[in-house]
C-alpha cells in the first residue's frame, strides 16, 4: 500500500472523530478489507459509534459552550447480606439522609421498587454457585429523602475481603452533568421544599414536544452559525431566519432553545455583549463605536443590556478594568 | 515593529498581522485570554487579516478553543493558519470544524498559500 492511501485512511478516521465531536453519530467508516491496523482502528470507531448511538441520552446535538461537573459521586461497600458497611460522605448530601438514618440500612432500602427487584435478582445470581457475577453494570434508581430520584449507572464488583475473610460488594456511581443542570436542580428542590409547584415545568409538559430530525438540527445549526457571522448586521426576523434555513418559525424557535438553551434573540444579545466586553477591556475604541461594531443600533439599549449582564455600565466597566490593569502593571 | 510576549511573537507586515506561537506551547483557557488581550492591544482598535503560525502548538484545550473562537474573533477579518503535518494541521482542522469561529479561516501548508488567501480579505 502506498503512503498516500495510508494518509487518506488516517484522514478519514480523523474526519469521523471530528464528526463525533460535533455530535454526529450517524457516520460510519468504510472498511478497506485489508485487515490491517488501520482497518482495526476504523472498525473500533464504527463500533464505538454504534454504542454511542444507543447509549446517548438526547440532550441536544449542539456543541455548546458548557462546562461539566461530576453531579453524583457515590460509592458503597456492602456485605453479601446487602448491608451497607461503608459509604462516602457525599452520599449524605446527595441522598439527603443523616448518618443515623444510614446506620444498619440495607442497600436495597435506598432504591425505588423496580430497582429493588433488579438488585434482588442481581444478589440472587451473584450468590448462586453457578456462574456468579464478578462485575456488572446496573442502571439503578435511588430515592432521596425528599422524594426525588436519581437514576444512575452503577458498577458493582464482588471482591474478597482478605482481612475479614468474607466477600463484599463495591458499588461505584459517577454521573457527569452540565453545571447549569445542577443550578436548575437546586432551584427545583428549593421550590419543592417551600411546597410550591414548579409552574414552569407544568407549563413545559403541556406544550407539544417538537421532534428534531437530523436535518432540523443541521438547519438550526446553520442559523446559529449565520447569527455568529453576522453579529454586526441587522438581524432578520425569526420567520425570515427560518425561511433562509429552510424550516418553519415554530421549529426554529423551539429547536434553537432546545439546542442552545436560549432564544434566538437572547443568544444574539449575549454574543454581542460578549464581543463588546472584550473590546471595552482591551482596546481604546470609543464605546459608541464598539456598540455599533458589535451590532447595537441604540446606545441606551447597549448600556442597559450591558449593565444587566455585567453589573456595570460600559463606561464604568472600562474604568474598573483600566484601574485594575494599571495597578497590576505597577 | 515586533512584539514579544510569553506565548507568541506579533508583528505587522504588508498590512497583515503575523502571529507566531512559541515552540511546544500548550494553549489553555488562561493563555488564550492573554493572547487575545495582547493581540487587541497591539492592533489599537483596527481590524486585521491575521497570518497565524501554529506550528509550535502541541495542545489546545476546550476552554481555549471556545475563547479563541468567539471572544478571539474580535477585530479579525480573516485568519490563515500556517500548519505542518500532522499535529498542527489536525489541531487547526479540529478547531475550525468543531469550535466554528465566525470568521473566514483557512489551513495553509506554506506562507505563500497563506498570503494569497489573506489578500482576498485584506481590503474588505
Amino acid at each position: 500500500m502506498s503512503d498516500f492511501n495510508k494518509k487518506n485512511r488516517i484522514q478519514q478516521i480523523q474526519n469521523a472523530l471530528i464528526e463525533i465531536a460535533n455530535g454526529n453519530f450517524y457516520y460510519q467508516l468504510e472498511i478497506s478489507e485489508l485487515n490491517d491496523e488501520l482497518d482495526t482502528l476504523a472498525m473500533t470507531v464504527n463500533m464505538t459509534l454504534e454504542e454511542i448511538k444507543t447509549r446517548f441520552i438526547y440532550d441536544g446535538f449542539a456543541n455548546v459552550n458548557e462546562s461539566y461537573m461530576q453531579l453524583v459521586q457515590m460509592y458503597f461497600v456492602l456485605n453479601i447480606q446487602d448491608q451497607i458497611i461503608l459509604y462516602n460522605i457525599g452520599i449524605k448530601k446527595i441522598l439527603g439522609y443523616s448518618r443515623i438514618e444510614l446506620k444498619d440500612v440495607t442497600f436495597s432500602a435506598l432504591l425505588n421498587k423496580p430497582s429493588q427487584k433488579i438488585w434482588q435478582n442481581f444478589l440472587k445470581k451473584s450468590n448462586s454457585k453457578k456462574n456468579p457475577y464478578k462485575e456488572k453494570d446496573l442502571l439503578l434508581v435511588f430515592r432521596t429523602k425528599i422524594g426525588m430520584v436519581i437514576k444512575i449507572n452503577c458498577l458493582i464488583g464482588r471482591h474478597f475481603d482478605v482481612k475479614n475473610d468474607r466477600d463484599i460488594f463495591l458499588i461505584t456511581a459517577v454521573e457527569i452533568a452540565k453545571r447549569s443542570k445542577k443550578r436548575k436542580l437546586r432551584l427545583q428542590q428549593k421550590v419543592r421544599r417551600r411546597g410550591q409547584k414548579a409552574i414552569s415545568n407544568v407549563a413545559n409538559n403541556l406544550k407539544p414536544k417538537v421532534h428534531l430530525s437530523t436535518q432540523d438540527i443541521s438547519k438550526i445549526r446553520s442559523v446559529h452559525q449565520y447569527l455568529l457571522t453576522h453579529l454586526e448586521q441587522q438581524t432578520p426576523s425569526l420567520v425570515d431566519l427560518a425561511h433562509m434555513a429552510g424550516t418553519n418559525e415554530h421549529k426554529l424557535k423551539v429547536g434553537f432553545k432546545k439546542m442552545y438553551g436560549e432564544t434566538v434573540f437572547r443568544f444574539l444579545l449575549q454574543e454581542r455583549l460578549r464581543r463588546a466586553s472584550i473590546l471595552i477591556q482591551h482596546s481604546d475604541l470609543p464605546l459608541k463605536e464598539i456598540a455599533y461594531l458589535v451590532g447595537f443600533k441604540s446606545i441606551p439599549h447597549f448600556s442597559r443590556s450591558f449593565k444587566e449582564k455585567f453589573g456595570y455600565t460600559p463606561r464604568s466597566f472600562r474604568k474598573a478594568n483600566f484601574s485594575n490593569s494599571s495597578s497590576n502593571s505597577k | 515593529m515586533q512584539h514579544q510576549t510569553k506565548h507568541a511573537e506579533f508583528w505587522f507586515a504588508h498590512d497583515l498581522l503575523f502571529i507566531k506561537y512559541k515552540q511546544d506551547i500548550s494553549i489553555t483557557g488562561a493563555i488564550a485570554l492573554q493572547i487575545v488581550k495582547d493581540r487587541i492591544q497591539i492592533q489599537k482598535g483596527l481590524a486585521y487579516c491575521i497570518c497565524c503560525d501554529v506550528r509550535g502548538v502541541k495542545r489546545i484545550d476546550k476552554p481555549a478553543r471556545n475563547y479563541l473562537a468567539y471572544e478571539g474573533a474580535a477585530l479579525c477579518k480573516a485568519v490563515a493558519f500556517l500548519v505542518d503535518y500532522p499535529l498542527s494541521q489536525m489541531l487547526s482542522d479540529f478547531y475550525i470544524r468543531t469550535s466554528r469561529p465566525p470568521i473566514p479561516m483557512k489551513i495553509c501548508m506554506t506562507m505563500e498559500e497563506a498570503l494569497t488567501y489573506l489578500e482576498l480579505y485584506k481590503y474588505v
